[in-house]
């Protein structure tokens, strides 16, 4: 008896954390869930009195519902935003799982089952009720952003991924030949992404990559060009926006619309007054 | 998705090339396709890696002249070793079916989602697709023999992306829900034998929707690909016969030509020669050859390349016994960064250790005790690894999510363990009957 008094307090417990947040009952009550939690589980070690198949059976039924609603809210919380259930239900998830543990573990020993089985049968369900849900929530999200647009290009998709900087990679492709050095701004804020050499040089291998100074123009050799960027990340830092710096002697240049994909060529140097776009190239000057 | 058929080109190849091994081993014809595919894919990848160590470049010719030469190696093999089948049709009950078509769905979603979805992740931008895209442009690896980034990792992800593209495909990504297929393939038949079909069921359907490797199965990154073939590698070592301890031997020697870092290659040692010294013979010593022999054609590549490029640790430090007691000093650290990132992402698995240890006590089952100590062992080598690293690597606390991946292996791990000891407390006859 003494063992289904404790399983039934730590449920009360634990559904009051559901409904409040992991610590509420220690606060309010001036003990720890945990120790109670701790406390019925191992109580169950005593043993159960005969209990009624009905009350057996319900308390089955109360943990397969309770499974089912922490899938469901798992997936739910997964597909919409973080904290959405709490925000709509007053359930914490976190403590909603414990809650879920414990409902599974008590109703295995008041079926009769001994001790460890209901432990490790519980906790089977807890981090497998928790992959459910967010599998699901995973399997439902990218299967509708496939479902939005199925014949969409690989281009298409990159474009999103990384506005501006993959169709500005596309278009320097085109314009320069495989052999070519292509100057990137330098790795700082706001050039986060154009001046990540990595993350260029996947774009546009084989061609050399190299990043630029901040003030100053790069060493210019044959079949060299530099990027022009204004800086896709947010400014936090007291470098200002627009890159290279300084007037460079080019033989061409090209203003990007990323949006477009439209090409404009000049032909004359590269002022960064004039020629403050947001994405572009240069093809230096060499002799 | 016009990279589909690439993809299928390079799966259907891989398990061409695998069958005639896996048949060696397998059984039950799933499982001979889930582990023709990883066998296939590892070996050809490697002899391939090989060919160019031997002067010949990295094309479509030369990898298929490899991968003929690998498939007519496993079918004078298999020739010579002729396998009774003896696998019993299912009965397969709505139940059952209703598993198996979850499993599926879940295969299905992850190989659509990969497949559609470009490839952004980071570290497959920067290493291991680049370098593919480098193979498939230079059709060599002198790119990376200057940079101790590009070489940080083998071969197997970025020459397989490199097949792909190789042959049109603009994305591989969606070979990695192939990856995650034959997880799932193998470690079911595996279940299966220990168990019977609902527990192997069972046991597919947790490790399909575990999140983390759902997940893992829709982007392009080695952890994955490298889990399949340790938890594989160490399902057949544990399965008893010395065709499967072959077999394991060889899956495991192939994880480290995914990933070469982690030591977890290392707890497949002592099972190996726990096998040998049951059969009181040293002859069965001899897969431990197949884990080093591949972990060598990587490392006989890449030492002498780092020995040029590396002068000492990464931060300037040198290796030596003054660190000490910097690590020492790192303890509360290190125990913090073990609870954040390894301990409490994976909880609920690793609590599983402790029904499942007192099951151990209760059974005896050697397989479950083995299955569990892998379990502490990896632990312990983490916590290891990460005090060793605190102590010559200023930076060695800022890469948590590296190493909540590197610990992915404890989900499937844990699961199979789970489900098996289920099995031996819980099992009402039902295997007997079916």
């Amino acid at each position: 008896m003494i063992y289904i008094l404790a399983a039934i307090l730590s449920l009360a417990m634990a559904g009051l954390e559901t409904f409040s947040y992991e610590g509420f009952v220690g606060r309010h009550l001036g003990i720890s869930a945990q120790y109670m939690y701790l406390a019925s589980i191992l109580l169950s070690l005593a043993g159960t009195a005969n209990l009624s198949p009905t009350f057996k059976k319900t308390v089955l039924w109360l943990s397969l519902i309770t499974t089912a609603g922490y899938i469901a809210s798992i997936f739910t919380e997964s597909i919409t935003y973080p904290n959405f259930i709490f925000s709509r239900t007053h359930i914490n998830l976190l403590t909603f799982q414990t809650f879920l543990f414990l409902s599974v573990f008590h109703a295995m020993v008041i079926n009769r089952r001994k001790f460890l089985l209901p432990f490790l049968i519980a906790l089977l369900v807890y981090v497998g009720g928790e992959g459910v849900g967010k599998t699901l929530g995973s399997m439902y999200r990218g299967i509708r952003t496939i479902v939005s647009d199925p014949t969409a290009s690989y281009d298409s998709k990159m474009d999103k991924a990384y506005p501006g900087f993959y169709t500005a990679m596309q278009l320097i492709k085109e314009l320069t030949p495989q052999s070519a050095t292509i100057y990137i701004p330098p790795q700082a804020n706001p050039w986060e992404t154009e001046g990540n050499g990595a993350m260029v040089t996947y774009f546009l291998y084989p061609r050399k990559v190299l990043n630029g100074p901040l003030e100053g123009a790069p060493k210019v050799d044959k079949d060299t060009y530099i990027m022009i960027a204004k800086g896709s990340w947010k400014r936090t830092g007291d470098i200002d926006y627009g890159w290279p710096k300084v007037t460079i002697d080019a033989n061409r240049i090209w203003r990007f619309d990323t949006q477009t994909k439209i090409l404009t060529e000049l032909t004359n140097n590269y002022d960064p007054k004039r020629d403050a776009w947001d994405w572009g190239l240069i093809e230096a000057d060499y002799e | 998705m016009n990279s589909l058929l690439p993809i299928a080109a390079v799966s259907l190849g891989w398990i061409i090339t695998g069958y005639p091994f896996a048949y060696l081993t397998a059984n039950d014809r799933y499982e001979r396709l889930g582990l023709a595919f990883l066998l296939g894919g590892g070996l050809t990848t490697v002899c391939w890696f090989i060919a160019y160590n031997l002067g010949f470049s990295l094309t479509i010719f030369s990898y298929t002249v490899v991968a003929i030469i690998t498939w007519i190696t496993g079918y004078v093999l298999s020739h010579r070793h002729k396998v009774t089948v003896t696998s019993k049709k299912d009965n397969y009950q709505n139940i059952d079916i209703f598993l198996i078509a979850v499993v599926v769905l879940a295969l299905l979603s992850a190989f659509l989602i990969g497949s559609y979805n470009p490839l952004t992740a980071w570290d497959s931008l920067a290493l291991y697709d680049f370098r593919a895209h480098a193979i498939a442009i230079d059709h060599n690896l002198k790119f990376m023999e200057n940079s101790i980034y590009y070489l940080s990792y083998p071969l197997m992800i970025s020459l397989s992306h490199a097949l792909v593209y190789m042959i049109g495909g603009v994305s591989a990504q969606g070979l990695h829900a192939i990856f995650f297929a034959s997880l799932i393939v193998v470690v079911y038949a595996r279940l299966k034998e220990w168990t019977n079909l609902r527990f192997a069921l069972i046991g597919a359907v947790l490790i399909a929707y575990s999140y983390q490797l759902f997940e893992h199965a829709t982007f392009a990154y080695t952890n994955l690909p490298y889990v399949t073939y340790l938890i594989a590698g160490f399902c057949y070592l544990l399965s008893g016969k010395f065709k499967h301890v072959i077999t394991g031997s060889l899956l495991i020697g192939l994880s480290s030509w995914i990933r070469i870092s982690e030591p977890f290659w290392l707890l497949a040692l002592p099972i190996v020669i726990w096998e040998a010294w049951k059969r009181k013979s040293l002859l069965q010593l001899l897969p431990l050859g197949l884990i080093f022999a591949v972990r060598y054609i990587w490392l006989s590549y890449y030492s002498p390349l780092m020995a040029n490029l590396a002068t000492a640790g990464v931060d300037g430090e040198k290796y030596s016994l003054d660190n000490i007691p910097r690590i020492i000093n790192s303890i509360p650290a290190v125990i913090s960064y073990l609870r954040t990132y390894i301990v409490y992402p994976y909880h609920g698995y690793w609590t599983m250790l402790i029904p499942i240890s007192v099951f151990c006590f209760q059974t005896k089952n050697s397989r479950l005790i083995w299955l569990t100590v892998l379990s502490i062992l990896t632990f312990g080598v983490v916590a290891g690894g990460v005090m060793i690293f605190s102590g010559f690597y200023t930076t060695w606390d800022q890469i948590g999510d590296s190493a909540k991946r590197m610990i992915l292996y404890i989900v499937p791990l844990a699961l199979v363990s789970g489900v098996y000891a289920l099995y031996l407390r819980y099992d009402r006859g039902y295997g007997k009957n079916n």
